[in-house]
């Protein structure tokens, strides 16, 4: 039995990926045009399919990241304090729900404090609102693969969002076929 | 004040440059493989206090 929504789903960002990761290797930036949208539907859709909390956090810290670095830091935690009760409250509680909490304040303070580009912090929260967090690791596994390569090469420069797509299309792949 | 608010709002979202270094990729696959692995040893402790906290609430 073909499950056609998640394949087509599959396919679907796969491709955005694609196209995400020329634009980083050509120029070096993503237009946001190809991460605000899909970060926008990816808030939606966490919100409607059961993850609320992540979904409110995700937007409490587009705000969060225009502070000044202690209330940033005091509001990123009073967020996700805010988002992990209310898990509590609002749906089961298990690793699949807190996880995403977790990785969404992590990459959003990354950012803010200048380890990661808001490109890149798009993505991957996209992917994490939208597959949880085994997307995640298997994009940030391969972001670091391909940073070990780099290294060994000497080369200090790193489009990052190719090994995050070459890693989250391993993931849908996987996924995918233990669907099948 | 509401401009200077709008346009704070947008600061993450209109930011299109993506991360460059080497060495960010490599510490953050590193941290995130050592919470894994903390995970993997301590999970069943971890969701034993999860489920005790949330069963209290």
């Amino acid at each position: 039995m073909i499950d056609l929504p998640a394949l087509v789903l599959a396919v679907l960002i796969s491709a955005w990926l694609v196209v995400c990761a020329v634009c980083d290797w050509r120029k070096r930036e993503v237009p946001n045009a190809l991460t605000v949208v899909p970060f926008m539907l990816a808030v939606l859709w966490s919100a409607w399919s059961g993850n609320a909390p992540a979904a409110l956090l995700a937007v409490a810290m587009m705000f969060v990241t225009n502070l000044d670095n202690v209330p940033a830091i005091a509001v990123s935690l009073l967020s996700s304090a805010f988002a992990i009760i209310l898990s509590f409250f609002i749906q089961e509680v298990n690793v699949q729900n807190l996880l995403p909490i977790l990785i969404i304040v992590g990459i959003s303070l990354l950012w803010y404090f200048g380890g990661t580009g808001g490109a890149d912090a798009k993505i991957l929260i996209t992917l994490t609102l939208l597959f949880g967090y085994p997307a995640f690791i298997y994009a940030i596994v391969a972001g670091g693969l391909a940073g070990l390569v780099g290294l060994a090469k000497k080369d200090k420069q790193l489009p990052y969002v190719i090994p995050v797509a070459a890693g989250t299309i391993l993931y849908l792949v996987v996924r995918t076929i233990t669907i099948f | 004040m509401e401009n200077k608010g709008l346009k704070l709002y947008v600061r993450m979202l209109n930011e299109a440059k993506a991360i460059e270094s080497t060495e960010v990729a490599v510490i953050i696959a590193v941290v995130v493989l050592v919470a894994i692995g903390a995970y993997t040893l301590l999970g069943g402790k971890i969701s034993e206090v999860v489920t005790d906290v949330a069963g209290r609430i």
